[in-house]
């Protein structure tokens, strides 16, 4: 992933393509001509992204799979570094001019507030994937100085840090440790690793969703909530409506739908999840292991679809149905385990690191947690836990009230307790070594 | 200016004060708990107390090197000596210490030893973020622009680190209040350390000695780093310059830790034929090796862990420098590296 300051050349052709695109299209009573300008859009857009993103995993592929026929081939690999942000832009510029193709929202005239929305700062590295038809209209709106907004957007951005320097960071340590060195662990270190990489990526993804959201709402700017307390999931396709939100309905309303979504045979629907979640798994990353993950869901989901009948038949049997707290309980567990599974292709750095994880997570099990060889003592566990506690003692919070005007409501010296505490927190226990987002280098 | 505004202008002003506040009060507590009983320091203040009690401010013998150096020579059976090794330590932190022992402390040196073990130059033990672990102490002896340098780290976070310790320091601040710190006994800069090795079973040795490899050389391949070299070269150099003799040290390991990192095809006679084509440019003859590093592979009962010497070992390895010594100065004033 790269930041060369010759990629804000790249974003420019970008925004004036699409611009010209949009204008071209919206002006154009032709069909004809606006599927060119939807064409030109669509070719710059996925161009670039193929270009610098999946040229040479598609170049290795092809050489790797010719090489099982005997057939040597040196393909061009291009040396060249991703530009930051480049797959959430291109997403952004795409729903515009494929909206505007639509009719769902007219052209953007103004060059200005086009390229604004295009590259608004706090979303332009990791999103949300935000709508024209959402954020457009609120750069010609006048934003005035309100107490409330600015200090509800710092306390977003306070708890995105959180998240992401104190438990995110903290949690990265024994992760990375273990994912990087895979052969040197079997059994515990393992479904340690695997656990806290859930937690991390969700904070490191999720604390910069909520920074960046914040960041806007205190230039007035509302961005879309992109998190909504995803482990809480009792299905998969729950689990895709509460995780990276803005990510996932662009899939659903370019791709899913166009596709004819649910709305086609039984086995086509099947097809077209499918092909909805290896293409999101491949925006992941030109990797297998992304292929595999976005697969893997793509699977889940069809597998909850074909067994829902008899899970509703297998509860009602079991009397289940009568403690409903218990169902969502074991729901919410099977669901977070299901997950679990999957990062673990998507933080492997190979397939068949993914594989000895599967073949050795079992292997000498220890119950004892200081032996578990993550270099981690009785405080730093009380610590790790403490933290994600914390944290989804918070989440169980905001399943019942909003935190930020149930905080308002309190007397001024708890609630300014609480925010000092926060920092300080950030500043002791944050870890403070240039450790990127995980979701930049997609 | 609209209400709103001069509120939170008002709150905000009022709520970083109490912030700032908070953080100097806890970043004191750190310095006074966490920091000020890190060996490194403890050390820099009995040293402070020791320079008192030189004769004529003169040492005769000054060890200097790592961990190796700190845990195994004993100034007890080595007559006028005193130990400044530093954990973790390079020939940077070995540099500007001899320089401010000299001309800070106006100390007056005879006899130099130089830890040349076979990780001492490795690129892995020698990362730049490793250099200068206290910069309380680093401080008095180079700016912190030039400590920012040596790290490769900006000098903003330095000045960070440097006066506001506390920062990342959360888990150590909470560990020295729940817990009370086990300090470890000093005496003239040796530490005394008291874990007997051959108490271990042989796997957990094994992985001993691969933990120690992985630190030694890890994961970067480079076993002679630049800076650390010239760093070396110029403690050479002015070690010279002030007409201090020089005695090179390799510290005894056991013998896991050997058969680990022969395993591992770490190099030892092509390493140290590069190091010496260094030392001869500079000193030419005027120096002596002390080749330890197998003395002890029978005798795991000195080690404290795989490199490291016990208490026991220290006693037993710094008299045997002190017996090695005299036979030195028996021979002639004038050292040769064939000698010893």
């Amino acid at each position: 992933m790269g930041g060369k300051p010759e990629y804000i050349i790249l974003i420019m052709a970008s925004t004036f393509i699409n611009y010209i695109a949009g204008i071209g299209i919206g002006s154009s009573n032709i069909q004809k001509r606006k599927n060119i300008f939807l064409g030109i859009s669509l070719f710059s857009n996925l161009g670039l992204l193929f270009g610098f993103k999946y040229f040479n995993f598609f170049s290795d592929s092809l050489r790797a799979i010719l090489q099982q026929f005997s057939i040597q081939l040196n393909p061009i690999t291009l040396k060249i570094l991703m530009p930051v942000g480049i797959s959430f832009y291109t997403l952004q510029c795409l729903s515009y001019t494929i909206d505007v193709y639509r009719g769902e929202i007219k052209p953007e005239r103004h060059l200005g507030y086009f390229a604004v929305y295009i590259s608004f700062f706090p979303k332009l590295l990791l999103g949300p994937i935000e709508r024209a038809k959402n954020l457009l209209p609120q750069f010609y709106e006048k934003h005035y100085f309100d107490y409330k907004r600015v200090t509800d957007g710092l306390k977003l951005m306070l708890w995105g840090f959180f998240k992401k320097v104190v438990i995110a960071d903290q949690l990265a340590i024994s992760v990375n440790m273990v994912f990087d060195n895979i052969q040197d662990y079997t059994g515990t270190p393992l479904i340690l690793a695997t656990l806290f990489f859930a937690f991390q990526i969700y904070c490191d993804f999720s604390g910069y969703s909520d920074i960046a959201i914040g960041s806007a709402q205190i230039m007035g700017i509302r961005m879309m909530d992109n998190f909504n307390r995803p482990y809480f999931s009792r299905s998969i396709s729950e689990f895709w409506r509460r995780w990276h939100i803005s990510l996932s309905s662009w899939f659903k309303d370019y791709l899913y739908i166009p596709l004819g979504g649910n709305r086609v045979s039984v086995p086509r629907w099947y097809v077209n999840l499918l092909i909805v979640f290896i293409v999101s798994g491949l925006w992941h990353g030109a990797n297998w292991t992304f292929i595999v993950w976005g697969a893997l869901h793509g699977f889940y989901l069809i597998f909850e679809i074909i067994t829902k009948p008899f899970k509703n038949r297998l509860l009602q049997i079991t009397w289940m149905v009568r403690s409903p707290k218990l169902v969502q309980v074991l729901e919410i567990g099977f669901t977070f385990t299901l997950i679990n599974i999957g990062w673990i292709f998507f933080r492997a750095n190979s397939l068949s690191d993914a594989l000895y994880v599967f073949a050795n997570i079992f292997r000498g099990l220890s119950f004892n947690l200081l032996e578990s060889g993550l270099g981690l003592g009785r405080l730093d566990f009380a610590y790790i836990f403490g933290i994600i506690g914390f944290m989804e003692l918070i989440h169980l919070l905001q399943g019942r009230t909003q935190i930020r005007p149930f905080l308002s409501d309190k007397p001024v010296l708890l609630r300014w307790g609480i925010y000092v505490t926060m920092i300080v927190l950030i500043l002791l226990f944050g870890v403070f070594d240039e450790t990127e987002f995980i979701y930049s280098q997609f | 200016m609209r209400p709103d505004k001069i509120k939170f202008v008002k709150n905000g002003m009022l709520f970083l004060f109490i912030l700032v506040v908070t953080i100097l009060a806890l970043n004191h507590l750190y310095i006074s708990l966490v920091q000020h009983n890190l060996i490194s320091y403890r050390k820099e203040v009995l040293y402070a107390e020791d320079l008192n009690t030189f004769k004529n401010k003169e040492i005769e013998f000054a060890f200097f090197g790592d961990s190796h150096a700190t845990f195994a020579v004993n100034p007890l059976y080595i007559n006028n000596s005193y130990n400044f090794g530093i954990n973790h330590g390079n020939y940077i932190e070995t540099y500007y210490k001899l320089r401010k022992i000299v001309e800070q402390d106006n100390l007056k040196v005879d006899t130099i030893f130089l830890e040349l073990d076979l990780h001492t130059f490795s690129g892995t033990f020698n990362e730049p973020q490793d250099r200068f672990s206290n910069l309380e102490i680093a401080g008095e002896m180079l700016s912190l622009r030039e400590i920012s340098e040596l790290r490769e780290e900006s000098w903003w976070s330095i000045i960070m680190e440097r006066y506001f310790p506390v920062f990342g320091g959360g888990m150590s601040l909470t560990e020295s209040v729940i817990t009370k710190p086990k300090l470890t006994s000093l005496y003239f800069g040796w530490e005394k350390h008291t874990k007997d090795f051959s108490q271990l079973e042989d796997n957990t040795k094994k992985d001993y000695a691969y933990g120690k490899y992985n630190v030694h050389f890890g994961e970067n391949p480079v076993r002679i780093s630049k800076v650390p070299l010239i760093y070396f070269i110029k403690t050479l150099t002015y070690a010279k310059d002030n007409k201090i003799k020089v005695i090179f040290i390799k510290y005894p390991v056991s013998k896991e830790y050997d058969e680990m990192i022969t395993n591992k095809n770490i190099q030892k006679e092509d390493y140290y034929t590069r190091i010496f084509a260094y030392v001869d440019e500079i000193l030419g003859e005027e120096f002596v090796v002390l080749d330890y590093y197998g003395l002890f592979f029978d005798n795991p009962e000195y080690f404290n862990d795989d490199d490291h010497l016990n208490y026991i070992g220290a006693e037993v390895f710094s008299r045997k420098i002190s017996e090695d010594l005299n036979s030195c100065i028996d021979e002639g004033p004038e050292m040769n590296k064939n000698v010893c």
